[in-house]
């Protein structure tokens, strides 16, 4: 078991090597940073000066070859922009995502099961139809597009609720729900639908297996049928998906992030993108990607945890 | 010797009529194929049947700019849906940006499609530590949003149709490469690849005659989902500013641009290629949908 | 102590409904032994089904009654029938490593089906399980119940679901092809053990297959299925030794075992027609050697056989 989680970190460490290195070329590409950074109507001194206070003038290989060494010391390169480390910058605005993520999937979890399970049960009442629509329409609006429509009607037409930044308040008082919860909406949107869809399929699936007509053959009240036979094993898949889904999420608040102007690290990366600060970009990169891989990680333990089958794999007459 | 009647058999069936009687059979999916034909056609004609090219500057009228839909103007034209910020016919720009869309999803799709399951396939009848290393390749990448891989692309190579549609395939690739490999290790393992390699028919023939027919309604399903991804995921970019240049812009960029009047209450610059990117892709939404309910064994003999 | 008659169970599909049980009767006594013989698609399986109210829709049992102890199934709140489920009428399938749920222990699984139908202690429930499998022939129990459905084998999970059946001593017993998918020796195994245990306890047992050799050994009576409909049925010595229509000829005289070497096999020629496109009258009809222009109308179920040619 250990030399699997130490074999699953080194194969971590490879992938983030590769990825900073893609990336940390393939911006190196994109433009000079400088050129942004100083005020247009600097000479050319003033220029000169800052490529090579940012370290710009050396060959790429050295440059990367300094971020390598000062990543050892847990430096990852400061922002050209706010000339400040730039994995501080990041970190500082990350448990903004991540509020604003958790909330999404809470969301997402809590009404998608029930409303996909319903759907699965009942597959040819009214109401499962109508959450099956929704489902799709759930699906096919783009989420940026949501956001806009979400603004309009509940911030300006209605006034409900605010429509950009996050306040002070914490998450848990109204104060500071309030500019979550239409982010937070818009980025479960689309979970939402896709929990909902899985649900229904994994439900109409498992319940045309032989175990669930044995169980109703037992006499088992169809609470519990369903409660503990079904959903135990629809868990499994699902858990699989849902944390998949969670590293998505993070990763698409970036949309939700720029259109409700939220502060968190979906935001700055847009910015950091178009002002060239590769630093911050590269940190971000870094710091998704660890995150994708723990998720991985946790959900495939979460898996061997869920499934009798993996667990104990030996087989005893 | 017993007299046996000639049953009255029905006309024998092709697989193919069964599938197009069992996908009509649901009004909702063929609602989503007559709104699909639409959108293609529309997407198809769009230089014949719009208006006006929006495009054109020349054209433009700069006096009709902001026009609510069906306004009188002051060149006397009528705008049914409105004008954007520049004069521009909105309904012409929504069916320039349908085709846009469209071709980039499509395109995207397609090359996407063919690269992944060419990898693929070969995968799963190379075998060994090639096929190790390529699913090991495919299982990084497909755990990478798709946003995120696609941001950085283009944050790379710039703006421009051929760079999204370059970014779009490197995001997708990865879904059909699984797909076509899973789907090709189903099929090495039945009996008739048996049979036909005992046959002696060369790899090549039994790969495109009898693999890639059977493998191909899970590529088709994952491809409907895909297509319809690739274009929210082109949109979302074009929103966010990158990807493709005004010069030739997708519903997304339409929607961008219309962004600014949202709050000043014209909606309609942003509201109707909205609504027209989530028509093109609900309806492919909802073929793609009962494809898959029509292809999946499994659900289908109940 | 069970009475069917005229049992017709329909199911839906795009040819317009299909008739799965076309008017089936047949009485059960406690304590017998019924085998249920028939090929894939006869309607055995869906009797069963019927007789313990698992018919799901948009299926349906459009016509006929089951009477059990003297009360109409058919048409029973959905109540009344799960409180006759597992306690009074047992049903045990096929496959038994997709009947016990993979994911839960054997316990919880045993457990359960206890407190269903008696609330009773979880200490007690316990005991009756551990009791339960080791009446099955399933060795230290107590920590068996611990371990989940995989690390079992295919005939030793089997035997849990009989333990399971058996839990609250039912009257009726309904098995469903229960050794066809497993090894002959096991087979042999479990049919002995179910014919002890439903001796012992006076139940009475459906026994579903499609295999002939099964139910001489098991059956005091037995009922042939053919597309939907009895053809024929009796004392399982009297039906297999003299049988009187042509299809239980033709099924016995095609079993490969009782081949003579030398000479080739003789299997029923033709298919069975599938149950969409019936045709009228006589089923087996168009495979049968004695057929002629009376068989184009149904034969009525007459001193145990329905043929108007039967063999004597």
């Amino acid at each position: 078991m250990s030399v699997y989680v130490l074999r699953r970190l080194a194969q971590t460490l490879a992938v983030l090597f590769v990825t900073s290195a893609l990336v940390f070329g393939g911006l190196y590409l994109v433009g000079d940073p400088v050129e942004i950074l100083v005020n247009p109507n600097a000479d050319q001194l003033e220029k000169e000066r800052t490529t090579k206070a940012l370290g710009l003038d050396r060959p790429v290989l050295e440059q990367y070859w300094i971020f390598l060494r000062g990543t050892l010391s847990g430096d990852f390169g400061t922002s050209f922009v706010f000339g400040r480390p730039a994995m501080e910058v990041i970190l500082e605005r990350m448990p903004a995502t991540l509020e604003l993520a958790f909330l999404a999937m809470v969301i997402s979890v809590c009404l998608g099961i029930p409303l996909g399970l319903y759907a699965g049960l009942k597959p040819h009442g009214f109401a499962a139809k109508a959450i099956m629509a929704g489902s799709i329409l759930g699906f096919s609006l783009p989420t940026f597009w949501v956001g806009l429509l979400l603004i309009m009607v509940f911030a300006v037409q209605l006034g409900w609720l605010p429509s950009t930044g996050r306040g002070t308040a914490p998450l848990w008082e109204w104060d500071g729900l309030k500019y979550a919860l239409l982010p937070a909406i818009n980025l479960a949107l689309f979970k939402l639908s896709l929990i909902i869809r899985l649900t229904r399929a994994q439900v109409r699936e498992q319940s045309l297996l032989d175990y669930i007509r044995f169980a109703r053959a037992k006499g088992l009240p169809r609470s519990r049928v369903i409660g503990v036979h079904l959903l135990k094993n629809i868990m499994i898949p699902l858990v699989t998906v849902i944390g998949l889904e969670l590293g998505s999420v993070i990763a698409f608040a970036i949309v939700t992030e720029t259109i409700f102007a939220w502060p968190g690290m979906g935001k700055l990366v847009i910015d950091s993108i178009f002002q060239l600060d590769r630093p911050v970009v590269v940190a971000y990169l870094l710091v998704t990607v660890f995150m994708f891989i723990l998720i991985n990680l946790v959900v495939d333990l979460l898996y061997t945890v869920l499934d009798p089958r993996v667990r104990l794999a030996d087989v005893r007459g | 010797m017993s007299a046996v009647e000639a049953l009255e058999l029905p006309r024998p069936e092709t697989p193919f009529r069964r599938f197009l009687s069992e996908f009509f059979a649901s009004k909702i999916a063929t609602l989503g194929f007559a709104l699909l034909a639409s959108v293609v056609a529309i997407a198809l004609l769009a230089p014949l049947i719009a208006p006006q090219n929006p495009y054109d500057l020349a054209r433009l009228d700069l006096l009709d700019a902001r026009l609510a839909p069906g306004e009188d103007s002051l060149s006397g034209k009528t705008y049914v849906l409105g004008t954007d910020g520049q004069g521009r016919d909105m309904l012409s720009a929504i069916f320039y940006g349908m085709r846009v869309s469209l071709y980039v999803g499509v395109a995207s799709g397609v090359i996407a499609l063919t690269l992944g399951a060419l990898v693929g396939v070969l995968a799963a009848f190379v075998g060994g530590r090639f096929e190790q290393l390529v699913m090991r390749v495919v299982d990084i990448q497909l755990g990478f949003p798709a946003i995120l891989v696609a941001l950085i692309l283009l944050a790379v190579l710039g703006k421009g149709v051929d760079k999204i549609i370059i970014a779009l395939v490197c995001v997708q690739w990865a879904y059909y490469a699984r797909t076509a490999r899973s789907a090709a290790l189903v099929e090495r393992g039945k009996e008739y690849m048996e049979a036909a390699r005992g046959l002696g028919l060369p790899a090549w023939r039994i790969v495109l005659r009898h693999l890639l027919p059977n493998a191909m309604p899970p590529l088709i399903v994952v491809g409907t989902v895909q297509v319809a991804h690739a274009i929210a995921l082109e949109a979302t970019l074009s929103f966010l500013g990158l990807g493709l240049p005004p010069t030739e812009p997708s519903l997304g960029l339409l929607i961008a641009n219309g962004y600014e009047y949202l709050l000043s209450g014209k909606y309609w610059i942003s509201m109707y290629p909205g609504i027209a990117l989530l028509l093109m892709i609900l309806s492919i939404n909802l073929v793609g949908d009962q494809l898959r309910d029509v292809l999946n064994p499994r659900l289908a003999r109940a | 102590m069970l009475e069917v008659a005229d049992l017709c169970v329909e199911f839906p599909s795009r040819e317009g409904p299909i008739c799965a049980v076309n008017g089936v009767s047949f009485e059960l006594q406690k304590g017998e032994i019924l085998g249920l013989v028939g090929e894939s698609g006869s309607g055995k399986s869906v009797t069963g089904y019927s007789l313990i109210g698992l018919i799901d829709p948009p299926g349906r049992i459009s016509a006929g009654s089951i009477r059990f102890h003297g009360d109409e199934l058919v048409g029973m709140p959905e109540a009344r029938i799960r409180s006759l489920r597992g306690r009074r009428i047992a049903m045990v399938f096929q496959d038994p490593m997709m009947t016990l749920n993979p994911v839960l222990s054997v316990e919880t699984q045993m457990v359960e089906a206890v407190l269903a139908h008696e609330p009773v202690s979880r200490e007690i429930a316990l005991r009756r399980s551990i009791d339960a499998l080791s009446r099955v022939g399933i060795a230290s129990p107590e920590e068996r119940l611990r371990q989940y459905p995989h690390q079992f084998s295919g005939g030793m999970r089997q035997r849990v679901a009989i333990a399971i059946a058996l839990l609250h001593k039912p009257d009726l017993v309904i098995a469903d092809e229960p050794t066809t998918a497993l090894d002959v020796t096991v087979q042999g195994q479990i049919l002995h053990e179910m014919q002890k245990l439903v001796r012992e306890s006076g139940a009475a047992l459906i026994w579903i297959t499609h295999d002939l050799a099964v139910v001489a050994g098991l059956a005091d009576r037995v009922a042939v299925m053919y597309a939907g409909r009895i053809v024929e049925q009796g004392e399982v010595e009297a039906v297999l030794e003299a049988p009187r229509h042509p299809y239980t000829r033709g099924l016995l005289d095609s079993v490969p075992a009782a081949a003579q070497p030398g000479r080739p096999l003789r299997p029923i020629r033709g298919m069975a027609p599938s149950a969409a496109r019936l045709p009228p009258g006589c089923a087996f009809r168009s495979r049968c050697d004695r057929g002629d222009d009376a068989c184009r109308a149904l034969p009525e179920l007459a001193a145990g056989v329905r043929c108007h040619h039967p063999l004597c």
